[in-house]
């Protein structure tokens, strides 16, 4: 029989709501709320031997002791099996199940599991550190989550190692294993391509980040002349040192410089800390990244109104889509209360 | 996202598809990867000229309406 530990936040124990979210860690035995849910689905193959308990803000004054508090706990009961939540679309709670189940794998070598709705913060954060299946976003989806975590469950407890995520019914982790097939790659290239042609169902081996949302177009400017033009680039151009610590890819901050200061381009010089292409020559002069002196010339001529007295900058290799629109979104809305009417933006 | 909130942005990069696909509308094919508006080969002088010709391009495309996305021509 598989001895279960199951982590519960405040609500799904039954202890209350927003209210009790200060709810203090405690150990139960036995089954609680959702574990019962469980038991139903497991029947007789496993137990549930303790129910661990927290509220949602309580655990996340107190991360760091409550994982110790459960980490202790788990190593004298010994399970064969931690399953967290489900937790749904729950933010924290979401949060809570990931940063238990890594500590409770990675420091104990308990098997672990949460169900989490795909778009949690949750899921960013622990998918490739901790095995999670993907549930609906509230608790209307109990029933379906708790078949998942119990049947995904009981294979990590029998030791199953994992297959593909979508076999397996699981969120995917984020990695690629390597398999020995015995179709070599070129066959397996050509039968998708044939399937596809045929119009037939195939399935691509590598799976595609998620594209960005078509946007329709904005409205032309009216009448250049008038217009305040901005620049924008996701080339890493910062000052010396760095004083926004933009990361050098997979970036996550964006900044913006006065242009009198890139104008001028000594203490602090600018340089490009983009870890994604060759910048020698944007080093050398960052008009080549970011046409300042160009716009200003023409700016000078009257062709458009002003530049915007700032620029703003970020790094465009391996950020992920949702940092990239986040951060376009802040952009945005800085030109926006700036009085901006139209922005070019350039590329590495 | 710029142009979700109402504001034309061009876009300006030497990978035209790759613009396309990261959901930009208004994308003028310019320069090299790792200097969009700049050409080393010309002297400062003609390159300041062309980088000039690059940005006017642009500002002509956040001037054009458009109805969907579009690599503006080399024109």
């Amino acid at each position: 029989m598989v001895r279960i530990a199951h982590y519960l936040n405040q609500f799904f124990a039954g202890i209350g709501g927003e209210d009790k979210a200060d709810a203090p860690f405690e150990v139960r035995e036995g089954a609680v709320g959702p574990g019962r849910a469980i038991l139903l689905e497991t029947g007789d193959d496993a137990e549930i031997v303790q129910t661990l308990v927290c509220g949602d803000n309580a655990f996340h004054a107190g991360t760091d002791a409550i994982l110790d508090a459960i980490v202790a706990t788990l190593a004298e009961s010994k399970p064969d099996l931690l399953i967290a939540g489900p937790a749904f679309n729950a933010g924290r709670y979401g949060l809570a199940c990931g940063a238990v189940c890594s500590a409770v794998s990675e420091r104990l070598g308990i098997p672990s599991l949460t169900g989490v709705y795909p778009e949690a913060p949750a899921v960013d954060v622990y998918r490739s550190r901790v095995v999670m299946v993907p549930t609906g976003d509230s608790a209307a989806g109990m029933r379906e989550a708790v078949a998942s975590l119990v049947r995904v469950g009981l294979g990590l407890a029998a030791g199953k190692p994992l297959g593909p995520a979508d076999e397996d019914g699981r969120i995917p982790m984020g990695y690629r294993k390597a398999v020995v097939t015995d179709v070599p790659a070129a066959r397996r290239a050509l039968d998708l391509l044939m399937a596809k042609l045929a119009g037939e169902p195939f399935l691509s081996e590598v799976a595609l980040p998620k594209g960005a949302e078509p946007i329709p177009p904005a409205p032309a400017v009216a009448d250049l002349s008038s217009a305040v033009i901005a620049l924008v680039t996701d080339g890493g151009l910062v000052p010396e040192g760095n004083p926004d610590r933009i990361e050098s890819s997979s970036a996550t901050r964006w900044a913006r410089y006065p242009v009198a200061d890139l104008a001028g381009n000594h203490d602090p010089a600018f340089l490009s800390i983009h870890a994604g292409y060759d910048s020698q020559w944007v080093d050398a002069d960052p008009n080549r990244l970011v046409p300042l002196d160009a716009l200003q010339a023409l700016a000078a001529e009257g062709v458009i109104g002003k530049v915007h007295e700032f620029f703003y900058a970020t790094t465009g290799t391996g950020t992920t889509v949702t940092h990239a629109e986040r951060m376009g979104e802040e952009i945005a809305k800085a030109l926006i209360s700036d009085g901006v009417h139209a922005v070019l933006v350039t590329s590495t | 996202m710029i142009e979700k909130h109402g504001i034309p942005a061009a876009h300006l990069a030497a990978m035209t598809s790759m613009a396309k696909i990261a959901g930009s509308n208004r994308i003028i094919s310019s320069g090299l990867i790792p200097h969009p508006v700049g050409d080393p080969t010309r002297s400062p002088e003609e390159e300041f000229k062309w980088r000039k010709g690059q940005v006017r391009k642009a500002l002509n495309a956040v001037a054009t309406p458009l109805q969907e996305a579009l690599i503006f021509p080399d024109w």
